[in-house]
Parts: structure tokens; C-alpha cells; sequence
């Protein structure tokens, strides 16, 4: 294959600075779909990775999704950069998924699908495992708190930036965070013994973020 | 105190594993072509391709849909109302008496003497005023009354007006242009 038709397959390069998702929404607030296309696989994974935290039904997933950016077509013209598109994005998912949720429930359909999607990991018995161990035991959580625990943990977000996501004090995010952190503790106690995993690059920073 | 630290260590290293272990990459749950297709079948459903959008607002999509809906019952309404005022405004159901058809110029005032009043009474009373009949009568039975002076002021017209309505025989007396 020649070269030039490589790069013309190769799909509309991912924005990655906030100037940059500004400038997307800026565009889709013109109506230009192109954009929101754009926007749309830059956040899908981490919306579905956020959202699978609050539920194993892939349809509600995607409804969520969907749902969002229904949204952010209809209201990019009304961001003003007071906050960053990723809190800005996150906050409308939050918010659709606490509406669908509450219409769905957040059970997962059937258990085993869990277990089923944590997959494809570098060490199969030890990584999945641990995974395996960590999502039931955020099952055991409130939706704020799994959500508080993905966004701080999972995601890498600040706790301001948790707090403006789901339009809550500080000290809220804290104490969803001390309390998931004591649940945790008592259905994962061997979490600490189990076998190393890789540093993901996020995993390690804003080590102090909850510690007031 | 020994004791405390080892209990501080192990929460720190708990802490860093659960931290890492939500760091995990995950397989996603849902496939972002198919929901991107569901999207933007969603926000046009006659064109699931994505591509440039003609030139419109996000987000007024439905409210422009229903201020045009508006704007065209709004439209048909108004064309209705318009046409019955064209209908009524070319055939009049009926005539007043300060708007006769065909009214000459000069008439200052308009009367309708009783059907018992004599016309040579009639001709005597406006002799008087110096006032003559230049149009009439008309389907209501009214006279168009002119000054013998041209240039009759408003206060000459009134004064007229007033001794006409003092007059016996007199049904109706009023000035051009509506009670004065």
C-alpha cells in the first residue's frame, strides 16, 4: 500500500491540550459534525472507562455517552472556559448518567459480564485477577463514591476537579473518598499483597491529594 | 510507636496498590464507531454521515423547529384575519352617518329632522343659520349641511350644531367628524 494512502486511512489525529478541545467545541458549536466526531473519539474511552465504574450494562454505557454529547452539540457554545472541556465533559456525564441510572438501575444485567470485559491484561492470572478484585469490590460503593474513586484514582483528576465534575464541595469528595477508601479496605484487605502491577503513568502522582 | 508506623506503611502501601489497580487500563465496554454512527444519526437522522453540517446553532435545532412551526401558523392566521378585514373593508354591512359614500366636500355637519317636520319649516330654520342642504337624504334619512361661508371655524361650526339641537323637530344633529 502506498504510502500516502496510509497516512489518508489513518483516522482525524486526537486532540490533546484543552486550547485544542476548546477550539472543537468552538467548531461544533457552528454545527460542524466533523468536530464533534473529533471530540467524540478523544473522550470516548475515558467516558466508557468512568461510566463502567458506575455500571456493566454496555447499553446504559452507551446511552450515557450518547446522551452526553447530545448535549455538548447542543451547548458547546454556551462553554466559556471557566473550567477545562475534560471537567466540563465529565460533569455533563455525570449528570446523564445519575438521570439514567436512576431510570436503569445500576446493577449490572448479569454479573458475569464483569468479569468477562477485564480482560487482555499483560499478565493474565495476576492482572486479572487483581482487576477482578478491585471491580467487586467497587460494586460494594455508592455510584458518588465509585465515581469520586475513578475520577481521583483512575483518572488522575484533581480533587477540585472531582468536586467540579460532580458539582460538589471539596470536603464531599473527601469524605466520599475516606469512606470508599474504609469499605474498600474491609473487602480488599490483601490488596497490598497482591502481585506487583505496572505503573500506568497516573498511578503514583497526587499520592497527597486525599490525605487531608 | 514502632507499632504506629508499621500500621502507617501498610496503609500507604494499600493506598498505592488500590491507586494503581484503578489505574489499570480497561477494555471498553462499548465500541465508538457504532455509538459515533447512533450519535449522529441521532443529530441528523436523515444523514448519519458525519461530515460539515450546513451552517446552523447546536442546540436551537428543536427550538428553531418550533418557532417556524409558529412562525408559519402565526403567518396562515394572520393572512386570514387580513383577508376578512380586505372582504369586510370592500363590502360594508353597514354605513354611519358620519361617513356617507359620496359625501360632497364642504359639509360641516350632518342632521335628521323628524318625519313631522315640515320642509318649508325645515328650509326657514337653516335659512337662518345660514346653513343649506348640500347633500341627502341619504338611506338613514340625513342631510349634509354646509355653512354659506366657506371658511366656517370650529367655534361658528358648534354654535350651529348647539342651535339646531335646540330647535324642535330635530332627531339627530352633529358636526363632521364626530361629536363635538
Amino acid at each position: 500500500m502506498p504510502l500516502l494512502s496510509l497516512i489518508r486511512a489513518r483516522p482525524a489525529a486526537v486532540p490533546q491540550g484543552d486550547a485544542d478541545e476548546a477550539a472543537l467545541l468552538h467548531r461544533i458549536a457552528l454545527g460542524e459534525r466533523a468536530a464533534l466526531e473529533s471530540l467524540y473519539r478523544g473522550y470516548h474511552r475515558r467516558l466508557d472507562r468512568f461510566l463502567a465504574r458506575l455500571t456493566r450494562r454496555a447499553d446504559v454505557v452507551e446511552e450515557v455517552i450518547n446522551d452526553t454529547f447530545w448535549i455538548v452539540w447542543q451547548k458547546a457554545g454556551d462553554f466559556r472556559g471557566d473550567s477545562r472541556v475534560s471537567t466540563w465533559i465529565l460533569g455533563i456525564a455525570w449528570r446523564c448518567a445519575l438521570k439514567t441510572l436512576r431510570e436503569h438501575g445500576d446493577e449490572p444485567a448479569d454479573p458475569a459480564d464483569a468479569a468477562d470485559a477485564l480482560h487482555a491484561l499483560d499478565d493474565p492470572h495476576a492482572r486479572h485477577e487483581l482487576a477482578d478484585w478491585v471491580a467487586k469490590g467497587m460494586r460494594r460503593l455508592t455510584a458518588e463514591q465509585r465515581a469520586t474513586m475513578e475520577l481521583a484514582y483512575g483518572a488522575g483528576h484533581s480533587l477540585d476537579e472531582v468536586a467540579q465534575i460532580m458539582d460538589c464541595e471539596l470536603s464531599t469528595v473527601k469524605a466520599r473518598m475516606f469512606h470508599a477508601r474504609a469499605k474498600l479496605r474491609q473487602v480488599l484487605p490483601m490488596l497490598a499483597g497482591m502481585p506487583a502491577v505496572r505503573h500506568s503513568g497516573r498511578a503514583g502522582r497526587q499520592e497527597n491529594d486525599d490525605e487531608a | 510507636m514502632k507499632h504506629d508506623a508499621d500500621d502507617d506503611a501498610t496503609d500507604l502501601a494499600w493506598r498505592r496498590a488500590l491507586r494503581q489497580a484503578l489505574a489499570e487500563p480497561q477494555p471498553p465496554l462499548t465500541d465508538a464507531n457504532a455509538g459515533l454512527k447512533r450519535l449522529m444519526r441521532r443529530i441528523d437522522p436523515g444523514d448519519a454521515a458525519p461530515a460539515m453540517a450546513p451552517a446552523r446553532r447546536p442546540g436551537h435545532g428543536p427550538l428553531v423547529g418550533w418557532l417556524a412551526a409558529a412562525v408559519v401558523v402565526e403567518a396562515v392566521g394572520l393572512s386570514v384575519l387580513g383577508a376578512g378585514l380586505l372582504w369586510r373593508d370592500a363590502s360594508p354591512a353597514y354605513q354611519t352617518l358620519s361617513a356617507p359614500a359620496g359625501e360632497p366636500a364642504g359639509v360641516a355637519l350632518r342632521i335628521v329632522p323628524a318625519p313631522a317636520l315640515r320642509a318649508d319649516e325645515l328650509q326657514a330654520l337653516l335659512r337662518g343659520l345660514d346653513l343649506q342642504i348640500v347633500s341627502g337624504p341619504n338611506a338613514a334619512g340625513a342631510y349634509g349641511l354646509a355653512l354659506s361661508s366657506r371658511a366656517a371655524s370650529e367655534q361658528q361650526v358648534a354654535a350651529k350644531v348647539a342651535a339646531l339641537r335646540a330647535a324642535p323637530g330635530m332627531r339627530l344633529v352633529e358636526p363632521v367628524g364626530g361629536p363635538r
